[in-house]
């Protein structure tokens, strides 16, 4: 009797664990085109756990300092305008993932809004931190979100031909600075 | 004559149950370890990939053993202990019947030497360098004849998927995009595999 309670223990045992489950699951990224591109937010990944995020607040610093500085050559405006955004816009990981479940959770209360993130990744950056990043973004209700990923430094931005704000004009006729990055 | 009847006192056999007890915990010890190890992918051991890649937090879950349905390229390592030792990719071409399991192209793959290694360092190396890597050549073939025999239009279907260790340098990564992007529309994404997380775990 306790042999044959013994051998059903031993099947529901082994029969159970066998069935703990490792799973995948597949993440799309978009395959990047080289053309002009918009988005809401840029990430910068760099080679350190510390990121750059542009958002809309980095158009105000620029057109504040361009309001400033506006005087001086391009290349050093460009430099005054890049240790700025550097200072001012550098987070952690953990900030950046909180700016980005705040982004998500913006987009949930949101669903006719649409944002575009863009992640910028050295070629050198291990290639999880980029799933990481959209594993959040894709978590929306309303994948209003979407997302694209290039390979890009600190460095290029830094020698980017041109950082300003332009004058755009959204379809209801309200106007706002938009940060302008030429590489 | 009166029989005495004996009523016998059922107790609780201890002992028994002790043993009992013993032994469940021993097996749960031994079958723990043994249902972690995944299936063999074959040549040179990818084994415990699936403990390397990236996780995610989404909770969708798919089945991991898996039917090759498009292009994959997995991206491993030469010595599977050491995760810094040079990327090998190989590339796995399903067969037109959506029968080849995962397992059965990693060993067809080793079979028909459809595998490169990338040597240390190849994520600084210039881009004209890094092009005429023996690596870079294999993508870009196999897409490009994997494109022409299955992807004749433009199509949010066709893609094609990446299997990485956690640590793969995101240039690897990056060259397979781009590869996919000088077809424009015709291959829209790559799909990326990672392993699911039960807890609240940020690429780990």
């Amino acid at each position: 009797m306790d042999m044959i309670f013994m051998l059903l223990i031993f099947y529901l045992v082994t029969s159970y664990n066998p069935k703990t489950s490792y799973q995948e699951k597949q993440i799309f990224i978009p395959t990047p085109k080289n053309d002009v591109g918009r988005s809401q937010i840029v990430l910068q990944l760099t080679d350190t756990d510390r990121s750059l995020w542009l958002d809309e607040t980095a158009s105000d610093q620029v057109a504040e300092l361009e309001d400033q500085f506006g005087f001086l050559p391009t290349d050093r405006l460009n430099q005054t305008l890049f240790d700025l955004l550097i200072e001012q816009n550098i987070v952690t990981e953990e900030k950046l993932h909180r700016n980005l479940e705040r982004l998500v959770d913006q987009a949930n209360r949101n669903p006719q809004a649409n944002y575009f993130v863009l992640i910028r990744v050295p070629f050198e950056a291990p290639y999880y931190r980029v799933v990481d990043l959209i594993s959040t973004i894709s978590s929306t209700q309303f994948y209003n979100i979407r997302y694209g990923c290039v390979a890009g430094t600190l460095e290029e931005l830094r020698l980017s031909r041109e950082i300003k704000t332009v004058l755009v004009e959204d379809s209801q006729g309200n106007r706002k600075r938009n940060l302008r990055i030429e590489f | 004559m009166a029989f005495i009847k004996r009523h016998e006192h059922k107790e609780l056999n201890l002992p028994s149950l002790i043993d009992l007890c013993f032994l469940l915990i021993i097996f749960s010890l031994v079958t723990l370890p043994i249902t972690k190890a995944r299936v063999e992918t074959g040549h040179k051991g990818q084994k415990g990939m699936e403990s390397r890649l990236p996780t995610t937090r989404l909770t969708t879950l798919e089945n991991a053993d898996y039917v090759l349905k498009t292009l994959l390229f997995e991206v491993g390592t030469s010595d599977p202990k050491d995760e810094k030792s040079p990327r090998i990719v190989y590339a796995l071409v399903p067969n037109g019947k959506d029968s080849l399991t995962f397992q059965d192209a990693m060993e067809k793959a080793v079979r028909d030497s459809m595998f490169a290694e990338f040597p240390d360092g190849y994520a600084r190396l210039d881009q004209a360098r890094f092009l005429r890597l023996k690596g870079c050549r294999m993508i870009r073939d196999e897409i490009a004849r994997y494109k022409s025999a299955h992807f004749l239009k433009p199509s949010y279907s066709n893609t094609v998927e990446i299997r990485a260790a956690r640590d793969t340098e995101f240039r690897l990564i990056h060259y397979i995009m781009e590869v996919c992007a000088a077809y424009g529309d015709t291959i829209p994404r790559v799909v990326v595999h990672v392993a699911v997380s039960s807890g609240s775990t940020r690429g780990l």
